[in-house]
């Protein structure tokens, strides 16, 4: 287990101090910090697989959620924690309750895919309608990143939004092992380095 | 020694490369445009609640399931609670106007809250659980239900996440 510890100024560390404000009465703090994490919800709602009206459901019961529960998060250092954590779960309903009526076209295999203990999605992320739009640079960091395994990749569109020290803390809460980012690189971007180093056109 | 990169230390190639990382999500999976609007919608109730219900969409057009939530018709909702379950159609009456169609089981006579950008409404649901809301703007709403509680202090109630008519 990491401990919560933020330092500095941090992702983390002003939402603790703005849901500490919250919880002294001012009502306004809720929506700061709401409109503070929210984008690392979002990319953690969808990195689980959720479509992105889905994803705004699962945002929505995650923060009336925690409005109703604001009591049991008892250390305000930890609520990032508490966030990501209950959104992960909630995109992992969700996804559960599209499989089951989406039985005929995706039948259940039952083998847990790569035998990691991953319960978000396998296959690469739907190609998007934007990446036409996107110069050649990004088209090709989008088939680099669709390389790496889902779990990691996953990771790695959170940590992308998120402050150095708060690296280690936010992969904990997301189900990945410790190590996996901060303080050290970790395996998932040591893959990313590693595939973008064997594309003789990726200048960095 | 040491040479395997995983175990290396976070360096400036990393953040280059996080930052590119970044810049690419936010091409081609931004945060919806008004989501934090929305979001400050639903969490501006001023009641206390026991429950958020979990809601799920019926899609009635599957063509409508692709796209952002501007693009999908709103059809049918159900929402799951522990202490009740509700479901609502919506038909379009008019011009951006919407009649709302419910039911909650178990069946009671409770009162049910619409809240909506403009105000709120309150409507009782008959003793078959059946209640509806004539000729509504459309936009976003929220709806709360309120069981009759045994004399406690009626922190009961159940609300939704909010949804669009």
């Amino acid at each position: 287990m990491i401990e919560a510890r933020p330092t500095g100024d941090t992702l983390v560390a002003r939402a603790a101090v703005t849901f500490a404000d919250f919880r002294d009465g001012d009502r306004a703090a809720f929506d700061d910090l709401m409109k503070m994490v929210t984008p690392l919800l979002w990319h953690t709602a969808r990195g689980q697989g959720v479509d992105r009206v889905a994803a705004e459901d699962v945002l929505q019961t995650v923060w009336l959620s925690l409005l109703r529960h604001a009591d049991s998060v008892r250390d305000p250092r930890t609520v990032v924690k508490w966030l990501l954590t209950t959104t992960r779960r909630e995109a992992w309903r969700v996804r559960q309750l599209e499989r089951s009526s989406h039985l005929t076209r995706e039948p259940l295999d039952g083998s847990g895919g790569n035998g990691e203990d991953w319960d978000g999605p396998t296959a690469p992320e739907q190609e998007p309608e934007a990446l036409v739009l996107l110069g050649q640079r990004q088209q090709r960091l989008w088939q680099h990143v669709q390389q790496l395994p889902p779990r990691c990749r996953a990771l790695m569109r959170v940590i992308a939004f998120a402050d150095r020290p708060d690296y280690a803390q936010i992969a904990d809460s997301l189900g990945m092992p410790v190590g996996s980012i901060g303080p050290t690189r970790g395996r998932c971007l040591a893959k990313l380095h590693d595939i973008l180093d064997h594309d003789p056109t990726w200048e960095a | 020694m040491d040479n395997n990169p995983a175990d290396q230390p976070l360096d400036t190639t990393d953040a280059v490369m996080l930052g590119e990382v970044a810049r690419l999500y936010e091409e081609v999976d931004p945060v919806p445009d008004g989501l934090t609007d929305r979001l400050s919608f639903a969490l501006a109730l001023d009641e206390l609640y026991a429950e958020v219900a979990e809601m799920s969409r019926v899609p009635m057009d599957l063509a409508g399931i692709r796209g952002d939530l501007a693009a999908v018709r709103t059809g049918t909702l159900t929402f799951t609670a522990e202490s009740l379950t509700a479901m609502i159609t919506v038909t379009h009456v008019g011009p951006d106007r919407v009649r709302l169609d419910g039911w909650v089981a178990p069946a009671q006579g409770l009162p049910v809250r619409l809240r909506m950008q403009q105000g709120r409404l309150e409507t009782l649901a008959n003793a078959a659980g059946r209640f509806s809301f004539d000729d509504l703007p459309d936009g976003f709403v929220q709806l709360s239900f309120h069981p009759a509680t045994g004399g406690d202090c009626g922190g009961s109630a159940v609300v939704t996440p909010s949804f669009e008519l």
